[in-house]
């Protein structure tokens, strides 16, 4: 027996009961549209023809990648490898140390202007030019 | 004579830079909260050492961000005297007051120990009262202070008699074993090209006591203080 149903139908009765004027049917109610894929993709069809922004939102993701420049010494790469020696991986021929951000963005911004973001805000404060290198990636 | 002391968030030299101009320099000195940006009544601003913003991003990097230093950049481009004493220093070069920047100790080690200075230049506003033959002695207390700058800056340094401090042995000789931190030919301090802004990495406001091992900072202070005093 399948108590599950049993135990919405007895929720109906009781909602019927509390108000008669209450719809005979409800779509967000059961569980149903969960079990029945067709259910749900119309539901989601139904929500996308209500509000069309709300699954065609790609929400952005920049990635900014900060490394010394090749031409500067950096004294902790240096101590990394040699730890790195230290625990067995002889054929590791340099280490560099950088630093990584991930910055995201709200809905309302396209992969254009992202990146133009990401970049301007690498070049002013995530990277010191004078230094370090930079690059950024988008993913959505 | 007015000096000013910036406080940063993090800022923990502020005070014995504040004691050293009021007591040494015997001269009027003001707390200047990094928020305030009213730097009108000031002839010297001192952006002291410390950790601004727990170093974040990098030693210097968030302070450049901070209300106070837009008014910092126009004093400076006015004439105003700005002092940048180690993570001053830093402060200064993320901002682009002094060129260059102030990278990872060779060593890795923070260092905090005496070290000997030679003065390269006796001719800025911050060196002009130091005695030709001095080597000074003045303590360094960073992790951040490997002076690094391309060719071309260095090349434009070295032309314009923009270093300042070269870190040296106890006879004034600038050797390789007397560079603490891997600094560029020996770097300690440089000053901008109109020589009214000037960043060191070592701390002269902790060297203006003979109990504290050395007074050779008050040299500094005094020749700001006379500097300011000729141009009023």
């Amino acid at each position: 027996m399948d108590f599950s149903r049993q135990r919405e139908v007895i929720t109906e009765a009781n909602r019927r009961q509390v108000n008669p004027w209450a719809p005979r049917f409800t779509v967000s109610k059961s569980a149903d549209s969960v079990r029945n894929p067709a259910i749900l993709f119309w539901a989601c069809r139904g929500i996308e023809l209500i509000f069309p922004k709300a699954l065609v939102d790609i929400i952005m993701k920049a990635k900014v990648f900060v490394t010394l420049k090749p031409s500067v010494l950096d004294p902790q790469g240096k101590a990394i490898h040699q730890s790195v020696g230290t625990l067995g991986f002889h054929s590791v021929s340099d280490v560099r140390q950088g630093k990584y951000f991930e910055i995201n963005f709200d809905s309302s911004v396209s992969e254009t202007e992202a990146r133009t973001a990401a970049e301007k805000m690498a070049k002013d404060v995530l990277a010191n030019p004078v230094v370090e290198d930079f690059r950024v990636e988008i993913e959505s | 004579m007015k000096f000013g002391v910036i406080v940063f968030p993090g800022s923990n030299c502020d005070h014995d830079a504040y004691h050293v101009i009021s007591k040494h320099v015997g001269q009027p000195v003001d707390f200047i909260w990094h928020r305030d940006t009213d730097l009108s009544s000031y002839d010297a601003v001192i952006v002291p050492g410390g950790f601004s913003y727990g170093d974040y991003l990098r030693s210097g990097a968030l302070a450049r961000f901070s209300p106070v230093m837009k008014s910092l950049k126009e004093f400076a481009a006015s004439g105003g005297f700005v002092f940048g004493i180690c993570n001053g220093f830093q402060i200064l070069c993320e901002a682009g007051l002094l060129p260059g920047a102030l990278i990872r100790n060779k060593g890795l080690h923070f260092i905090c120990k005496h070290v000997s200075l030679k003065v390269d230049n006796f001719e800025t506003p911050f060196t002009n009262l130091v005695p030709k033959s001095k080597v000074l002695s003045i303590p360094i207390a960073h992790a951040d202070g490997n002076y690094t700058c391309d060719d071309d800056t260095f090349r434009i340094l070295e032309q314009n008699g923009q270093i300042v401090f070269r870190y040296c042995d106890a006879d004034g000789n600038v050797t390789d074993e007397a560079n603490p931190n891997g600094a560029r030919s020996n770097i300690a301090g440089i000053c901008n090209e109109t020589r009214n802004v000037l960043g060191m990495m070592p701390h002269p406001e902790r060297a203006c006591e003979d109990l504290l091992g050395s007074s050779d900072g008050r040299d500094i202070f005094s020749s700001l203080a006379k500097s300011i005093e000729s141009i009023k």
